[in-house]
């Protein structure tokens, strides 16, 4: 007979019963889960009820943050302009992507993954950088844009429109967020069973019909998950605008992060922060409605 | 009627012209990091490495890139052992409440960062931990494990289970069947997620912006310098440079690996 009291079977036979090696094998990131977003998260509900007296946090329970929160339009009204650029943010992605994963996954002759590679390569570092070069270097005020045109003769100043506005913020954001919106768009392009669109054919749809009436409904999934990669993250935008913004492109999170290091104005801070996380998460259920969790994990 | 090759023609032009608007802030940034001048304008000034040399001199930018790859390195490491393990009970075994567990995990990957870096900001002031390049690996791990979780079901998913019967039944007890199938098997899932993990927080700014302390990493140290310090501005382009290079190498790094 085999010994089974080793401490290698012992432990081992711990592990085999199944209960326990579910809760085993869930426990890290279970941990993580709970320490480190519903932790937070809790705390943020908690400290939005807090009051703050000079620089001193005072544990309460007053609605003193959300009244002014709900008194003042000044922050509704940014946070519905906010909602406004990600959309816009979001139809320029999409419609500027849509076409590159339709190229990618029907028209290409080149090998599909080595361009989806290059597609990638911006996000090798941070977009950080490319706002710097597009600051600094292409829309400033001696920048490549401005020089070009002038030596061009088709201007006699330096354009200053083409810096610190909202529409360069929508644009910024469009062109460092497309290539990462073409892989959910892209994946589900791929699935489509080709036959079905030399069926279409046969039937005697014109290109434009099989693309209307098949192609562009079988991708439906993929553009949503499309949306929802780009859309929640750009409405809780407050690095682009903070740089290329001005007065006039800020965005709610850029008061967020205010209340939070100039401001010093937790307890409002976090008001702030939970009226965005309601939206945000208004919208990613809209959104999940119809898009299923395999969709999403086709997408990466 | 348009042809068909016009229309190709036409998609292949798109996605030339897309893929010069996505590169274009990179071509100029090179250009300009060997551009022997303080101004970032035209007309260029001649060839020079000054910058090269002046960002490796300046101990802040030259620390912020090892504070990021190391930051990176742990977020990778950890995420993969919790996404894997998680993504193993997902796949393997059905119990009360997955269904709505596979959501939840996803929480992180959905949220805005900026949600995220204000609720561990209070968390982490409030508990007493003091920021540093620690707290940014704890909240890169978090937005890092949905990814990692994602990447593993789908690579276990495809994953031919009585591989690892037949190596039960020829007396193989879980430990080495583990190590001499399960793993080799899934070994891709893990390289993918390492890159995808060590990406994520090499290139955020949003979260480590609220996490980090004195040290910083790359991307918030670029983004202090855009607002704060003009003196170092002359020297960004060169130091973008750099962290691409290394991020190149890496990527290129994970594919070999992954294809062997």
């Amino acid at each position: 007979m085999k010994d089974n009291n080793t401490v290698k079977e012992r432990v081992l036979n711990f592990f085999r019963g199944e209960k326990r090696s579910i809760l085993l094998i869930l426990s890290p990131s279970l941990l993580w889960y709970m320490v480190f977003l519903m932790a937070p998260l809790v705390l943020m509900v908690v400290l939005s009820f807090w009051r703050m007296e000079d620089v001193h946090l005072i544990p309460t329970f007053v609605l003193d943050n959300y009244i002014r929160f709900f008194t003042d339009p000044t922050y509704s009204r940014l946070l519905l302009k906010s909602i406004g650029m990600a959309g816009a943010v979001t139809a320029g992605c999409v419609g500027l992507g849509y076409p590159i994963a339709y190229y990618l996954s029907f028209k290409t002759r080149i090998s599909k993954y080595t361009l989806l590679c290059l597609l990638m390569g911006p996000y090798l570092t941070s977009y950080v950088i490319q706002i710097f070069a597009w600051r600094h270097l292409i829309l400033s005020y001696g920048g490549i844009v401005n020089t070009l045109l002038m030596n061009l003769g088709l201007i006699r100043e330096p354009l200053t429109w083409i810096m610190n506005n909202q529409y360069v913020v929508i644009f910024i954001l469009i062109q460092s967020w497309t290539p990462w919106i073409v892989l959910p768009m892209f994946a589900s392009l791929e699935k489509i069973d080709k036959s079905l669109l030399e069926a279409a054919a046969d039937l005697g749809a014109s290109p434009m019909q099989t693309f209307l009436k098949v192609t562009l409904p079988l991708s439906m999934p993929g553009v949503l998950v499309a949306v929802l990669f780009v859309l929640i993250p750009s409405v809780g935008e407050f690095v682009t605008p903070s740089w290329v913004g001005g007065p006039g492109g800020y965005m709610y999170a850029n008061i967020i992060q205010a209340s939070f290091h100039r401001g010093l104005h937790w307890p409002f801070g976090s008001t702030l922060t939970i009226m965005m996380l309601i939206v945000t998460l208004g919208i990613v259920f809209v959104l999940l409605k119809k898009v299923s969790w395999e969709q999403i994990m086709e997408s990466l | 009627m348009v042809s068909e090759r016009v229309r190709d023609t036409i998609f292949s032009v798109y996605f030339a012209l897309f893929m010069i608007l996505i590169y274009a802030p990179f071509v100029v940034l090179m250009v300009f990091s060997f551009n022997d001048s303080t101004l970032l304008t035209l007309p260029l000034e001649g060839f020079t490495l000054k910058w090269y040399w002046k960002f490796f001199g300046n101990a802040q930018a030259f620390s912020s890139i090892l504070n990021s790859l190391l930051v990176a390195s742990a977020t990778a490491v950890l995420a993969i052992l919790g996404g894997t393990m998680a993504a193993f009970a997902l796949v393997r075994h059905r119990f009360a409440g997955r269904t709505i567990l596979q959501w939840f995990m996803l929480l992180p990957m959905i949220l805005p960062y900026v949600i995220m870096g204000i609720a561990l900001f209070l968390f982490f002031s409030i508990v007493g931990i003091e920021p540093s390049l620690f707290t940014v690996t704890l909240g890169h791990t978090l937005v890092a494990l949905p990814y990692v979780t994602l990447i593993m079901v789908a690579r276990l998913i495809g994953f031919d289970r009585s591989l690892e019967e037949a190596a039960m039944d020829l007396g193989a007890d879980e430990i080495t069947t583990f190590r001499k199938v399960t793993l080799p098997i899934i070994m891709p899932g893990i390289v993918a997620s390492a890159f995808l993990a060590f990406t994520i927080s090499f290139e955020d700014v949003s979260l480590a912006y609220f996490l980090l302390g004195y040290e910083r990493t790359v991307p918030v140290f670029i983004y202090g310098v855009l607002g704060r310090v003009p003196k170092e501005l002359p020297m960004l382009p060169a130091m973008s440079m750099v962290t691409l290079s290394i991020a190149f190498v890496l990527a290129i790094i994970s594919t070999l690996i992954a294809r062997e």
